[in-house]
């Protein structure tokens, strides 16, 4: 049980940091980003890439990466952002100009999905890839809870960057137009803030955070081409309970769909296995997804720290 | 040189027209006044003036210079600022955000300029760190002002700035307009399809489904029973 | 040669019957649906169970005779879809869009995963292919083209007489403008419930013809891209709204589907591998390039931009 909710709280803080890159994006682009998983997906690629080309390290004592691998994230939340501000630039700010409806942008965003994955596929093959080759062996902590070194250090960086992320969003200037134009987009303008920095902020911000998401789901299980495409329910429905725009939301609906999966499906996986039931539950895990995002919605249409209709 | 002069304004929504041939002219330092009734597109006209919306035909002229094509950020930073009538605010902001907002562009004083509205309306000033959204109605209205007010506007667009409050808090909004325009000479166009509003300005023009159909001074306007009958109706009783 | 070609033809029918199914949905009706290749599974899979010979490996093997599998596969999906309906149909775009691929996520890997049911990743052999007994092995694919482009025809005939029906004239109208049509005393869940519920029969319909042109089915089959995704792009192509549009669509987007099977030939080894990825990058880029110029799609009159970009708000 502890276990359980062990792997849950980290992987439910991968999907917060995801969600909370794509509540911005789903709120001020007004479209469902279905590229998104496979930005995270190029964050991970991106630091494999940048691991490859810096010389090799030595890690961390006690954790599986080093210096090396720092650096390669840093330079790979550059390159996701800059590919990201690209696709922004060439093409949804088009779509934007010529006035394709939200519904046909989403779509279009799928297309951009299926290019990026591609590309990964073609760049390193299908196979799945790690980081490091350092085997990781969890240390005992109080309570029963077993953890590794890596996991404890990817739970405080991912608290350090939400934490990060709502002191931007609380105290800078830009961080305050881009909930003003969250609230009232029109009021925004008309108050001069500007539309196209609100727009770049907000492809930047959700950039880094799906880029170390990605690294972090590298480092914690391992690289495939189709990892981020796999997240993208949980991502999504995070979102959706949480409420799109929500910061807290995404935060809230970020855990509870990351320890709900696990825990629902271990829990139920445990039960079968004590009734002898040959069964792997886990596979079960979008199916939880899909329940959580009725159910929410059938109480709270619009998520549940949701602002009016979109 | 008129702070702002609007000729022959077209402008709509989709298929339909809503303003046709709309002209007026505000002087520096004026209170003007575009009464109507509902639907007649007074709204529209601010929307329009302050960028939010485009025109189809006609000119509009800032200091001289043609607002036409610019962007809302654009003309608030020529010192045209907009209230809206209907979400006016910020609602997940604090009060202290919204102002801040407000002052977006402003490149110093922002202190200063969020104390000085906290001096004209007093009831902001404990209030700064709650947020808009928790307001009563005319806490709303005195914050949507002064968001307005921000950026030192030489002119203020107000739309139905009364609308919705209680009759002691219309009057109190109607002093706090007066005195802003006086101690900070800016200009007022105000919408309003409430008599008492009205009299806060000298000069008013008279829009019915789309057109101007009375330009004069207030008083004169006001005199005039025939308009007051139609387009003020039950209020003139 | 002609049976290369015919085999082209079959798999255009096929698809071009999902591509009507998703229209209906899709064009019509307004529903996001990505995970249309739930049903199409939950057809092939029906029909196989139901037809298929006795396995100890699976569920099934009632050898029932081939039309009434196709029966099976278009109700159960019909069930599973009017089951669903209730709590799918309170969402839109995209939270719907993100409900339906978990549910498709779910079922492939039920399917992948209770080999009980299913034989798992080993598929289920065995199905029986109609007249596969009375002609020579490797013309078949003509002789199935018949079933094929029949099924086809009755399923575009059946569309186009539900959109011009008072039926199809209110799912517009839904489309359109949903206040209103409410207004007027519609139920417009019903409305939306049947058009999901028949497209979703349709759907399973060409997940049976399928398997009983193949005589063979597995998970592996029913990828997202190949069950969803690609029917996504010959609707966009085609033309949303459009019958023939989609047609259309899914007869130019298989063509050049099959057409990269011929340059695998004449490619270096080295790319010819990585041809389903750049199948994957040429989906993604046509798609793309799709929705920059021409949203509507080629057949679709109607111009599905947003509302003139002048009126900033109502």
């Amino acid at each position: 049980m502890a276990d359980l909710l062990v792997s849950g709280i980290i992987y439910g803080s991968i999907i917060t940091l995801a969600a909370i890159g794509l509540t911005l994006m789903s709120d001020i682009l007004k479209f469902f980003n279905f590229a998104y998983g496979d930005f995270f997906s190029l964050g991970a690629y991106g630091t494999l890439l940048m691991l490859g080309l810096l010389p090799k390290g030595v890690p961390f004592p006690g954790l599986s990466f080093g210096w090396t691998l720092i650096l390669g994230l840093l330079a790979a939340v550059v390159l996701t952002v800059a590919v990201m501000l690209l696709f922004e630039w060439l093409f949804f700010r088009r779509l934007r100009q010529l006035g394709v409806s939200p519904l046909f942008v989403s779509i279009a965003s799928l297309g951009v999905a299926f290019v990026i994955r591609a590309l990964i596929n073609i760049a390193w093959g299908p196979k799945v890839r790690y980081y490091s080759n350092v085997i990781q062996i969890s240390r005992e902590l109080p309570l029963g809870i077993r953890i590794t070194s890596d996991e404890i250090v990817i739970l405080i960086s991912a608290l350090i960057l939400v934490a990060l992320v709502y002191l931007f969003l609380k105290r800078t200037r830009i961080g305050k137009a881009m909930r003003a134009a969250s609230d009232n987009p029109v009021l925004a303008e008309a108050s001069g803030v500007s539309t196209r920095a609100v727009i770049l902020w907000t492809w930047s911000i959700s950039g880094v955070l799906v880029a170390v998401a990605g690294t972090f789901y590298g480092i914690e299980v391992q690289l495939s081409p189709g990892m981020g495409w796999s997240f993208l329910i949980p991502m999504f429905v995070a979102v959706i309970m949480g409420g799109i725009g929500s910061f807290w939301g995404a935060l809230l609906g970020g855990m509870t769909i990351g320890i709900s999966e696990e825990l629902i499906t271990g829990l139920v996986q445990n039960l079968a296995n004590s009734m002898n039931v040959q069964a792997d539950i886990s596979v079960y895990k979008p199916a939880v997804a899909f329940i959580f995002v009725v159910l929410i919605l059938l109480l709270k249409p619009y998520g549940i720290f949701g602002k009016r209709e979109r | 040189m008129s702070i702002l002069q609007v000729n022959e304004l077209t402008a709509g929504y989709g298929a339909q027209d809503v303003l046709f041939g709309v002209s007026l002219t505000i002087d520096f330092g004026e209170i003007v006044a575009v009464m109507g009734p509902n639907g007649s597109g007074k709204s529209t006209l601010l929307k329009v003036i302050s960028g939010a919306l485009s025109a189809r035909q006609g000119e509009i002229l800032y200091k001289g210079q043609s607002l036409l094509g610019r962007s809302p950020q654009q003309i608030v930073q020529r010192g045209l600022s907009w209230v809206p009538q209907e979400e006016n605010i910020f609602p997940s902001l604090t009060v202290r955000e919204n102002l801040e907002i407000g002052a977006h562009r402003l490149k110093q004083g922002v202190g200063d300029r969020i104390d000085e509205m906290c001096a004209i309306f007093p009831q902001l000033r404990g209030r700064m760190t709650h947020t808009a959204g928790d307001l009563s109605g005319g806490q709303r209205q005195m914050l949507a002002v002064a968001r307005g007010l921000m950026i030192h506007p030489e002119l203020l667009l107000l739309d139905e700035p009364t609308a919705g409050l209680a009759p002691n808090l219309v009057q109190i909004m109607l002093e706090k307009i007066r005195e802003i325009a006086f101690r900070m000479g800016n200009a007022v166009l105000l919408v309003s399809q409430t008599i008492d509003s009205v009299r806060l300005s000298n000069r008013g023009y008279l829009l019915s489904a789309g057109r101007i159909r009375y330009e004069d001074r207030t008083e004169s306007l006001l005199a005039n029973q025939e308009i007051k009958d139609l387009y003020f109706g039950a209020q003139t009783r | 040669m002609l049976n290369y070609f015919s085999s082209y033809l079959v798999l255009a029918c096929i698809y071009a019957i999902m591509a009507l199914g998703l229209n209906l949905q899709w064009g019509f009706t307004g529903l996001m649906n990505f995970g249309i290749g739930a049903f199409y599974m939950l057809g092939a899979y029906t029909s196989a169970i139901l037809t298929g010979s006795p396995s100890p490996d699976h569920l099934g093997g009632f050898g029932l005779p081939v039309i009434l599998g196709m029966l099976g596969a278009a109700l159960l999906p019909g069930l599973v879809a009017w089951l669903l309906s209730f709590p799918a149909l309170k969402l839109r775009g995209g939270p719907f869009a993100i409900a339906l691929l978990a549910i498709m996520e779910t079922l492939h890997l039920v399917i992948r995963n209770e080999s009980w049911l299913t034989n798992g990743v080993w598929g289920i052999r065995g199905i029986p292919r109609p007249f596969f007994e009375l002609v020579n092995p490797r013309t078949y694919s003509f002789y199935f083209l018949i079933i094929a482009a029949s099924a086809l025809i009755l399923t575009w005939l059946a569309m186009q007489r539900a959109v011009n029906s008072p039926w199809g004239r209110v799912l517009r109208g839904i489309r359109e403008d949903e206040y209103l049509t409410s207004m007027s005393g519609k139920n417009i869940f019903r409305y939306r419930q049947q058009s999901f519920v028949l497209s979703s029969m349709i759907l399973g319909v060409a997940g049976s013809l399928y398997v009983h042109y193949t005589g063979f089915v597995s998970p592996q089959v029913f990828s997202p891209l190949m069950s969803t995704f690609i029917v996504w792009l010959m609707v966009m192509v085609g033309g949303t709204g459009s019958n023939s549009g989609v047609v259309l669509g899914a007869f130019l987007v298989w063509a050049v589907w099959v057409g990269s099977d011929f340059l695998t030939d004449l490619v270096p080894a080295s790319i010819a591998t990585q041809i389903g990825f750049i199948r994957m990058l040429v989906v993604g880029a046509i798609l793309m390039v799709t929705i920059l110029t021409r949203p509507q799609g080629l057949l679709s009159r109607r111009l599905f931009t947003a509302e003139i970009p002048e009126k900033r708000e109502g």
